[in-house]
């Protein structure tokens, strides 16, 4: 019985205890937001004992914080410092892939320097393999007979002759060049206007230059052409190579050695020289064999009075879904400076015959 | 021994307690990202107050109430006493009431227990305040709920580690 009331005793003084502890706490609360005066004293008074240990833990917390961001800042200049890098190399592969082009389109820029006339016309062809059974000097190029072009076309690079068509297939044709131990191509000299004939000695072989007339006297130095004599596939003035030095054959005949002006083994764009009937429908007015009776002129870097400058270029590649590679040039047409008049003195431009309509005249 | 060997670690807790709750997590609230807050709202002080009602009883857990309401309202500015101590106080004295009927012998319902009753303390505390100062708004953040249920975690490891030595019979 005393035990029961003992107990009922302690539950009201529990009960009790949180009644007042609530009500107090009321109050207090009440007068924190209604007398400041009063409480903001008191809690000014007691805030220094706390913050005798306190602040020195939240200045070291803060110091542990600032340490653990700037490790954190760390981490992410990392983070970014491997972007970039990513970034850079990404650039550095477009930058070699646009250089590969830009030089390209360069290299086309100087194959517009041949002009030809209006029965002529000029068709571009990649360079895509070689044969060398032997000591042949054979290219094949991407034309073929999809693209009208017919054995015996000229091909030319931007500094000279290259050789010529010997087979088609439908998309491709095979380019025998004057390197080629099979190729003789007629020639005159561009100063003295003596004749002669070029010989291929097959790769890496310098070409060979016999003079028609063996008494007359090889100069070193001498731009030769190509002749344009009667069935010649070539057109007059194209410019073959250099005479760089003058040597005796085994049967004691002189002879120059030539430097072809064309770099056979780097070049990469040709052009073919093809009638240009071949693309008009419902005319047959030239043959392949007669194209000798056109003039070709060669522009000298001096006579260009405009180059193309290349001003951005986009570039979009998917290395992984198909190895297509799309570049978008944007480009202006810049000109040249005027060349000095010492320049124009010491460079005189190509001076070739005037060809006549019947070749043996020429001859 | 054994009531002065309670009260060295009880004071020790809420020294470490205070420091913990208004020195390092605040710092730590402000500067660290946002997936660490969870870790850095922990309610240790209402912990000490809950856990010395569920082991001692409702006037000692109040009594403790009022000591972690002063420890942690009085280092701020005015306007955290009295909402903190019957936040408190009503958790711990429920925490009392608790353990006269339950011996908290699974760690998953000592945990629901604590995490209740931090419930309560903090729904308590946001009411009061809410009722003296209208201007305060209504927030609960997954921080929030996340600093309870980690407080409430540590607060079931230590009612475990604590029981068998300091809990009263009740009976």
């Amino acid at each position: 019985m005393n035990e029961q009331r003992s107990g009922s005793w302690q539950g009201f003084v529990r009960w009790f205890l949180l009644l007042a502890l609530v009500v107090i706490g009321l109050a207090i609360a009440a007068g924190e937001q209604a007398r400041p005066d009063v409480v903001t004293p008191i809690f000014n008074r007691m805030r220094p004992v706390f913050d005798q240990y306190l602040n020195p833990v939240r200045a070291r917390t803060m110091r542990w914080t600032t340490s653990l961001l700037q490790l954190n800042e760390l981490w992410r200049v990392e983070q970014v410092n491997r972007q970039l890098r990513r970034e850079v190399r990404d650039l550095r592969t477009r930058n070699q892939l646009i250089e590969a082009e830009l030089g390209r389109m360069r290299r086309m820029a100087g194959l517009a320097r041949w002009s030809v006339p209006a029965e002529l016309a000029l068709l571009p062809a990649d360079v895509i393999g070689w044969e060398d059974p032997g000591q042949s000097e054979i290219m094949i190029i991407n034309r073929g007979r999809i693209d009208q072009v017919l054995p015996h076309d000229p091909v030319v690079a931007e500094s000279g002759l290259v050789g010529v068509v010997r087979s088609i297939d439908r998309g491709a044709a095979r380019v025998q060049t004057i390197a080629d131990p099979l190729s003789a191509v007629g020639v005159i000299s561009r100063e003295q206007r003596s004749r002669g004939i070029i010989y291929g000695r097959g790769r890496n072989q310098p070409l060979e230059f016999f003079p028609e007339n063996e008494v007359q006297p090889i100069v070193e130095g001498t731009i030769l052409i190509t002749s344009g004599f009667e069935d010649s596939v070539f057109p007059k003035g194209i410019v073959v190579g250099e005479i760089v030095a003058k040597e005796l054959n085994p049967y004691g005949l002189p002879y120059g050695v030539v430097e072809p002006a064309a770099q056979l083994q780097k070049v990469e764009e040709v052009l073919l020289i093809l009638p240009a009937y071949r693309f008009e429908e419902g005319e047959d007015q030239y043959t392949t064999g007669t194209l000798s009776r056109f003039r070709i002129e060669m522009l000298t870097t001096e006579t260009l009075k405009a180059e193309i400058v290349p001003t951005s270029a986009s570039l979009k590649f998917e290395l992984e879904t198909s190895p297509t590679l799309n570049v978008d040039f944007e480009f202006q047409v810049q000109p040249l400076a005027e060349p000095t008049t010492a320049t124009e003195l010491t460079t005189p431009p190509i001076d070739l015959e005037p060809t006549t309509p019947t070749s043996e005249a020429a001859r | 021994m054994r009531w002065i060997l309670g009260l060295i670690l009880l004071a020790l807790f809420l020294w470490l307690a205070q420091i913990v709750e208004l020195a390092i997590l605040p710092n730590l609230q402000e500067q660290l990202p946002l997936w660490t807050q969870p870790f850095l709202h922990l309610h240790l002080l209402a912990l000490a107050a809950i856990l010395t009602g569920m082991l001692r009883g409702e006037i000692q857990g109040m009594t403790l109430a009022v000591v972690a309401a002063g420890l942690y309202a009085l280092p701020q500015s005015p306007g955290h006493l009295g909402a903190s101590l019957i936040g408190f106080g009503l958790a711990a004295f429920l925490g009392g009431t608790l353990a006269r009927f339950f011996r908290f012998r699974g760690a998953g319902f000592r945990w629901l227990v604590i995490f209740l009753l931090l419930s309560l303390e903090t729904l308590s505390i946001g009411v009061i305040r809410r009722m003296i100062w209208e201007e305060l708004p209504w927030r609960l953040s997954w921080s929030l709920v996340g600093g309870l249920v980690l407080t409430a975690v540590i607060g079931s490891a230590l009612y475990a580690s604590l029981a068998p030595r300091f809990r009263r019979d009740f009976d």
